[in-house]
């Protein structure tokens, strides 16, 4: 991550601009090893600002991929803390901006669940099933919307 | 004929740095501060 993603111009300035950036070596912070139950490296846990935890990633992403998600975490945060037109908006994101990403189904699932948490549209829902039934016929994510 | 405009725009840009903080306590304080989420980065210094 130090060498190749880290770096990249376009990462930085998105860990800059939207994460407070917190390090802990392997080696010797035991007691956070523990507390968030952690045995290898890279991992990544994002917190929100109150240190809840609503996000994690482990093993090594370049910056292409590793972008969608310092957005997925970002958008996670903002649905599980209730802030749903924000996590609408970067569920939209990741959608329309990264639709090469095997995390596009996620964001339409979770973008559908946004929409209908701010509208109590249950239209919303359909909308992403079909739309996922279309674009990932083979996702689980379009599994998990059967019910709907 | 119009005249050639020899306007040269030099764009100058400071480089970001990633900030990276260590301590617990000064994190949760700068996020609750500044209202931004925490990247917790767990890795092996060699």
């Amino acid at each position: 991550m130090d060498a190749v993603t880290y770096p990249t111009e376009y990462v930085t300035d998105y860990i800059v601009e939207n994460f407070v950036a917190w390090r802990a070596d392997f080696n010797t912070e035991t007691a956070l090893l523990r507390r968030f139950i952690v045995n290898w490296t890279p991992t990544l846990v994002f917190l929100d600002k109150n240190g809840r935890e609503h996000y994690r990633l482990l093993g090594f992403l370049p910056p292409e991929a590793f972008i969608v998600h310092l957005m997925l975490a970002q958008a996670k945060i903002a649905f599980e803390t209730s802030k749903y037109a924000e996590a609408e908006d970067l569920f939209d994101r990741i959608a329309n901006e990264h639709p090469e990403s095997e995390q596009v189904p996620q964001a339409i699932y979770f973008r559908g669940v946004s929409r209908r948490k701010l509208t109590k549209d249950d239209s919303y829902l359909d909308e992403a099933a079909e739309e996922l039934k279309r674009a990932f016929p083979e996702s689980e994510w379009t599994m998990r919307t059967n019910p709907w | 004929m119009h005249a050639q405009g020899a306007t040269t725009t030099r764009r100058v840009e400071t480089l970001k740095r990633i900030e990276w903080l260590t301590g617990e306590e000064q994190v949760i304080e700068q996020a609750k501060k500044i209202g931004k989420a925490i990247l917790l980065d767990f890795f092996k210094a060699t």
